[in-house]
């Protein structure tokens, strides 16, 4: 007979090693074999394919467009998100609490509905534009809102917002006394702020660039509406798809996916290892109260304007929902307002199916995620099964593919029949846009999950089977519930991603599984704003609604 | 002879390459208390651990009442546990935490052993509050609460009173035990605390590097210490080398030579470690070993001497006003333990 010592450790070992197969299986072999596929023929292996990428300077084009706009996508968000963070934490002003969560606002916007807000708002027939035609009695608009510099504003506005909260947090964090110290040892102002505050910052810095650079690499929905002529690697990858250019879709995925690797790296070196955690007590540095009035109503004021200007997107977004088709051409703002928007979507079938496919995709695909999640989690954190780290590294692989790597990776994986390959035809299918979501939102879920179950007393699930309650009870009446907060966190991100998603249903969708964002576009196309528009503000209100549920505790 | 109630047979666990548990046997009688009482990495809690069920041995059987629970998970054992940090249950209120192992009851059993065992702990007025609401005390008698409810065959304390405050403690201490009594439950509790071990535990096990060293009632470990370890982690004593003589007498020096207890394998003429306690030694007028006092700790009415003798620091325990720092004094004893030096 088996010892009962063996008999556990064969458990750790296989629940080790299943859970890596499986994990490697949705993440890490669909991009194999992307890998893979940029090197075949029918005829066999070829470099072919690499050599004409090589040699077309098209593609190196949009390589470096896709990296310098996303390193200036890092500096510009940083350059609107911690003096924000600064003004918000260190100083008191009337209404800065309020202003506060305002700012936080972007972040509910999915990307391709804080896109059409932007080109409703600043676009060539766009409020703003109207407005200066009408005040200085201009010809045309002012300006046109396509190519680099409309996908760059678009980028700062939507994630300024991670470096704002991530600074925000780390300065909370700040023990007061260290600030106190540096004053007392001769180091005020400048110098505190260089030698003491930013080199504390630096985890929350490292971290909120490398989540807007990893963004932005990924960025699909702003340069496919705003690009133009001015192509980045994600809408190349798409434009060779449609073109029927598969091989050189495999070979521009695999060179995308390369470049955010080395971001990653790159990123997660200027991290460093060193603890910068404080040492002592941790009291909180209380705001500075502003009491002369000038400067007090007038931090108030901009933080004012600061918070419509953060607004406006959402605003206009509400006011075009809000306009019936063909009522609004030449005047300022839009004459008619009506329910008719809203009204189509919930009475006419076909309009109602794209929000019912996305509600439905992304209720399942999170409760899948989350399976997945409490399964890693429960095998790291307490059954403490071997390959631990491989796992953890598995879990974070998806956040480091854009989203465009992901969907071609998908569809390049699921779209041949050769079950013993772990490989089904599931491009076409219903299924293939949930897998897509789950495999999308493993890190967020499961980056919530498994800090949860560290936080968890592994004693509690001791006393319970002392008490003689079995496996299932004990998750089912100690874990879970005690998981709840982590569980929703995860969930509500996941939730909200996969609800807004855009850039890997473009490549993923069919007709009857297209989810809101592609019939966003396919109205835009029609010309029917408001529809588009109805469209979005759904869009935001369900991903407020998840964000709220996920941050209640 | 009757069979013990609970038997520990050669209960062997390695973690890896380390021994935490060797070849452990233990016996305790139905409603008998028994301490395991060690040093850290003793394999104390390893013992108590493979006595739930949370770990199994990788030799040796654990049997209760003559049924071998060794291979069995901890929900089909019957025994009951009182972790260190009580893990309560945060989000149930004490009743629900009380009822969570009575789920095979119907609700009207359920409420009526709930309130049965919370006055038994005297909390029944607190049955509906929330557990994070309670202070250390509560929360103590609470985690006993719980885990007496499903009436286990044994309970199982693990170092139950280290988490209270030390003017709670000794209180909590006679409460705990006089209830456990009361009750008649066969209990095994771990603690490193020496006075906890010896005020709560019918028999005391002393273990080390995961053996047994000696196991009885308090007074007979500190009184006949079967080692040397068992005789300084237990109580205070100073321990000096000597030789031993013809008719259990050790010569300290030329001039000095005192009557020893024996323990273990001693043969004339073996050099062995001599093991006095504070109470067991005193200041003396007539012949004795001479030495210098270095340093007084006063405890109240009595004090503790440092005294560097010839033969090395011996503590004494005697009236504040005995003798002072730096005096010179010759000191006589009452009982010496002698160890093998092998033994160390």
């Amino acid at each position: 007979m088996l010892s009962t010592r063996f008999r556990n450790r064969m458990n750790k070992r296989e629940r080790g090693i299943l859970l890596v197969v499986a994990l490697s299986w949705l993440v890490v072999y669909p991009i194999v074999m992307v890998g893979a596929e940029s090197f075949r023929e029918p005829a066999g292996w070829t470099l072919g394919h690499l050599s004409r990428f090589a040699a077309d300077s098209t593609e190196w084009t949009a390589l470096w467009n896709s990296l310098w706009i996303s390193a200036a996508s890092v500096v510009l968000s940083a350059m609107i998100g911690v003096p924000l963070a600064f003004i918000f934490e260190l100083l008191d002003f009337p209404g800065r609490k309020t202003l506060g969560a305002l700012v936080a606002l972007p972040a509910v916007l999915p990307p391709l509905v804080g896109v059409i807000a932007f080109l409703f708002l600043y676009g060539e027939s766009g409020f703003i534009p109207r407005v200066m035609v009408s005040t200085f009695g201009l010809s045309e608009a002012p300006w046109k809102l396509r190519g680099a510099g409309a996908i760059l504003l678009v980028h700062a506005y939507s994630m300024s917002v991670y470096f704002y909260l991530f600074t925000r947090a780390g300065l909370a964090k700040v023990d007061g006394s260290m600030v106190e110290a540096a004053h007392a040892l001769g180091c005020k102002g400048v110098c505190t702020l260089r030698r003491v505050i930013l080199p504390l910052l630096r985890p929350q810095l490292t971290s909120a660039a490398l989540l807007v650079f990893m963004t932005s690499l990924g960025s699909f929905s702003a340069p496919y509406l705003f690009g133009g002529g001015f192509r980045v690697m994600t809408t190349q990858i798409f434009a060779s798809k449609l073109n029927g250019n598969l091989s050189a879709a495999m070979v521009e995925t695999s060179a995308l996916a390369i470049v955010a690797l080395f971001g990653l790296f790159v990123f997660r070196r200027a991290r460093g290892e060193r603890s910068v955690v404080a040492v002592g007590k941790g009291t909180s540095r209380a705001p500075i109260v502003i009491n002369q009035p000038l400067i007090k109503w007038g931090a108030a004021a901009a933080g004012w304007a600061l918070a419509i200007f953060l607004l406006l997107p959402h605003l206009t977004l509400i006011t075009v929902s809000f306009v019936p088709r063909g009522t609004w051409t030449t005047e300022l703002f839009p004459p008619v307002y009506s329910l008719t928007n809203y009204l189509s979507l919930a009475r006419e079938a076909e309009r109602f199916r794209p929000l019912f496919n996305s509600l439905w995709m992304a209720t399942v695909s999170t409760v899948l995620v989350l399976s997945i999640a409490v399964w890693a989690g429960r095998a790291i954190v307490q059954k403490k099964v071997v390959l631990r780290s491989t796992i953890e590294s598995l879990l974070s692989v998806p956040w480091a593919v854009p989203g465009t790597v992901l969907a071609i990776a998908v569809a390049t994986l699921f779209s041949v029949n050769a079950p013993l390959m772990g490989r089904w035809v599931l491009v076409g299918t219903v299924v293939i846009l949930p897998l897509a979501y789950v495999i999308r939102n493993i890190p967020v879920a499961a980056g919530s999950v498994v800090a949860g179950f560290r936080q968890l007393d592994h004693s509690l699930d001791e006393a319970a089977g002392s008490l003689g309650a079995t496996r299932w009870r004990t998750l089912k009446s100690i874990t879970l519930p005690l998981l709840r907060p982590a569980l929703l966190a995860g969930g509500a991100l996941a939730f909200a991603t996969a609800v807004g998603d855009f850039v890997t249903s473009i490549v993923l969708y069919t007709f009857e599984t297209r989810p809101v964002s592609i019939e966003i576009l396919s109205v835009l196309r029609q010309n029917d704003v408001g529809i588009a528009a109805a469209y979005g503000v759904i869009l935001m209100c369900v991903s407020a609604a998840a964000m709220a549920i996920g941050t209640k505790r | 002879m009757s069979n013990p109630f609970l038997s520990l047979e050669s209960l062997t666990k390695k973690f890896d390459e380390h021994l935490a548990v060797d070849a452990l046997s233990l016996d305790v009688e139905q409603g008998d208390l028994l301490a395991l009482l060690g040093p850290s990495g003793s394999g104390k809690t390893t013992t108590l651990r493979l006595l739930a069920g949370f770990e199994f041995p990788d030799s040796g059987r654990v049997v209760v009442e003559g049924d071998d629970l060794s291979r069995r998970p901890p929900a089909e054992r019957k025994v009951g546990m009182v972790f260190q940090h009580y893990a309560l249950f945060p989000h149930m209120t004490v009743a629900e935490n009380v009822g969570f192992g009575l789920a095979d009851l119907n609700k009207t059993d359920r409420d009526t052993r709930v309130r049965a065992v919370l006055e038994q702990v005297h909390m029944g007025e607190l049955a509906g509050r929330p557990v994070t609401a309670l202070s250390g005390g509560q929360q103590q008698r609470v985690a006993v609460a719980r885990a007496l409810a499903p009436q286990p065959r044994v309970l199982l304390l693990d170092e139950p009173l280290s988490n209270l405050d030390p003017t709670l403690r000794e209180s909590t201490r006679t409460e705990l035990r006089d209830s456990l009594k009361e009750i008649g439950i066969t209990s095994v509790f771990v603690t490193h605390e020496q006075e906890e071990a010896f005020a709560l535990g019918d028999q005391v096990a002393v273990l080390r590097n995961g053996r047994l060293e000696q196991v009885g009632p308090a007074p007979e470990l500190y009184e006949k210490p079967a080692s040397l370890f068992v005789a300084t982690f237990v109580g205070r004593g100073s321990v000096i080398k000597g030789t031993l003589l013809e008719g259990d007498v050790a010569r300290i020096n030329d001039d000095v030579s005192w009557k020893v207890r024996t323990s273990g394998a001693l043969t004339v003429g073996e050099n062995v470690n001599l093991m006095v306690r504070p109470e067991s030694i005193r200041f003396t007028d007539g012949a004795g070993l001479g030495g210098t006092v270095r340093h007084v700790r006063y405890s109240g009415a009595r004090a503790f001497f440092s005294v560097e003798t010839g033969a090395g620091p011996i503590e004494v325990e005697a009236s504040v006003h005995a003798a002072g720092a730096g005096d010179t004094v010759r000191l006589e004893v009452d009982a010496v333990h002698a160890f093998p030096q092998s033994d160390e």
